[in-house]
This record gives structure tokens, sequence and C-alpha cells, in this order.
């Protein structure tokens, strides 16, 4: 009998993810789910080690031209750079996405961040010390918890790569 | 045993064990706030972030200007660290298993990795950061020495922790 209800407690979902999935709403209309869906969303939610997505993010977020739009910022080029000097790049899409799978590779933490775009680059200030999500970080707005999206520029990120089909 | 006696016996047992622990006639010896902005500093960069320690959710909170903020005006990444704000790292710190760290104090050092604040940064104990300050390292001596009572502020500008890339350093 205790073992039965040992199974169930142990068995039952965790309430607060499913919360944090909740919370995150329905798809965008128009956006399949895939590569551009949800951009600026904390990918980790969903894309961590309890779903309910099946790919799993070892990193993941959206990075914008300018701190005062929600412009995205595409042909950008992340690198990370872990504790051990293991180095990974990613490219993000034209929704500002970008991800790396952890069956690719798995940071060990902290990581550092820097953005390359158009020959110049923007290094992020602090180190990742945990967070897969960078837009569970990367809020929007602004705040005493909360650090505002990522963006490259403070001014002008350079020609727009365009727009999602 | 009942199952009524048996949670009589627990209940008595919690107290017992919950009155040890809260026993409100002893008394703590904490190190200053005076020169706490120093150790602030190493706090802030190493456990403040908002993926951490700077996360309002937590009970340790280390607030600082690329972290967790104390006041709602302000940002993250925007003024630089206020005053208040290292008071309330400093009072988030000295909460933190206070007779541990009476018992640092007490003993001129000895023991500091102990107290769980250091047990944990260089992760003697289970921490979801892993290790955060290196034995030995500047930023751990700084925390260190400021728990024994004789804080050695010249380690507390030193951030050595891994590979990290710097400014101006390529990679």
């Amino acid at each position: 009998m205790v073992a039965l209800i040992l199974l169930g407690v142990s068995c039952r979902p965790d309430p607060v993810h499913e919360h944090d999935v909740t919370k995150l709403g329905n798809e965008a209309a128009g956006v399949p789910t895939g590569p551009l869906h949800r951009p600026g969303q904390p990918c980790g939610t969903c894309h961590g080690t309890q779903g309910p997505a099946e790919s799993r993010f070892a990193l993941g977020g959206t990075i914008y031209r300018d701190p005062n739009s929600a412009s995205a910022l595409g042909g950008a080029t992340v690198r990370i750079i872990d504790w051990t000097g293991a180095q990974y790049s990613a490219t993000t899409n034209c929704a500002g996405n970008f991800f790396i799978r952890d069956s690719d590779f798995v940071p060990s933490w902290p990581v550092w961040v820097k953005i390359e775009y158009s020959g110049k680059t923007a290094e992020m200030i602090s180190a990742d010390f945990r967070e897969t999500s960078c837009n569970a970080c990367h809020a929007d707005p602004a705040g005493p918890s909360a650090v505002g999206h990522a963006y490259f520029s403070e001014q002008d990120a350079g020609a727009p790569a365009g727009s999602c089909p | 045993m009942s199952s009524k006696a048996l949670l009589m016996a627990l209940g008595v047992a919690a107290v017992a064990c919950a009155s040890d622990a809260l026993d409100a006639s002893s008394s703590v010896d904490v190190p200053s706030g005076k020169d706490f902005a120093a150790v602030s500093l190493v706090l802030e960069s190493n456990c403040g972030t908002l993926d951490c320690h700077g996360h309002p959710a937590r009970n340790f909170r280390v607030y600082g200007k690329q972290g967790l903020r104390l006041f709602g005006d302000d940002t993250v990444g925007g003024a630089d660290t206020r005053d208040d704000e290292v008071r309330a790292t400093y009072q988030s710190v000295i909460s933190i298993d206070p007779e541990a760290l009476s018992r640092v104090r007490s003993q001129g050092g000895a023991g500091v990795e102990g107290w769980i604040v250091v047990a944990k940064a260089r992760a003697l104990q289970y921490h979801e950061g892993g290790v955060r300050l290196l034995a030995g390292s500047p930023a751990d001596t700084c925390l260190a020495s400021w728990a024994s009572g004789t804080l050695d502020s010249s380690s507390c500008f030193t951030d050595d922790f891994g590979p990290i890339p710097r400014a101006g350093e390529s990679w």
C-alpha cells in the first residue's frame, strides 16, 4: 500500500513545470511548431529534460537587433565558450532564434556568450552559470529581475537580414 | 504501536529537534558589514546572476548591478550596485547558518568549510551551480577571510574562476 502511494507520488507531474509550460500560451497564429516558433520565450521550459518537446536544447534563445524594438536579428553567429574552453556556435534564423541541441554539445557550466554579425562582435557581460534559456533572464520588460531581450547593438545592427516567410 | 501513538511520538521528536535548533538563549557574533562591499563584489559576479542567487525565488539572494535589483525602479545592468543592495546581500549572507558563521569567526577562520555558504561555493556539499569558488583562489580567500573576521580585501578584486575569456582576449 505504502509502496503504491510512493509510486503515485513519484509519477506525479511537476506542477511548477506544468504551470511554466501553460504560462507560455498557445502557438502564434500562422507559425508552426519548429525553429521559428515562440521567439522571445524561454526555450528550455519545453526543450529541457522535463519536456514536453521531444528535442532537447543545451542552450537556446532569441537575438534582436536593438534594445528598443522587437526586430529579430537573423544570420548572426552566437558563439559560446564553456568553463573547460570548449566552444560551439549556432546561427540565428529569421525569427532571431538559435538553439544548440544537447546531442550536439553539452557545455560545462558556466558559459560565456558573444554574438557576431556583419563583422562586429557583441559580448555578454556576465557568464551564464546554468540557464539553458537565454530568454529566461533576457525577458521583457527590463526591470529589477529581468534584463530585457538580448540584442546585438545599442544603435544600428547593420543591414537587415530580411524577415521570415 | 498504534498509528496514533506513532504520530504522537514523531510529533514529540520533531518538537525536540526544533527546540534544539531554535535555542533562543544562544547568540551569534557574525562578521561586520562595514567592509562587506568588497565581498559583495565577489558574490555578485560569482553567485548573483539572474539564473542563480540573483533570482527572486532564492532564499539566499545576492543583489547587484548585473543581477537582482533591490528597488523596483532599477534595472538589471543599469545603475551601479547601491549601498542598500550591499546591505541587503550582507543580511542575506549572515542569515545563512549564522551559528556556524559565528563559530568560524570565534575560531579565527578554522573550519570555514563547515559554513554552508563556503561549502556550497566550493561544492563540498551538493550545489546545483557546482564549484563557484575554487578553494584558495582570491575570490574564495575574500569570502573565507571575511567569514573569519579578518578580511583580506586585496583578494576581493581578483576573479580567477576558470579560463574566463576577458575583454580583449580572443576566443
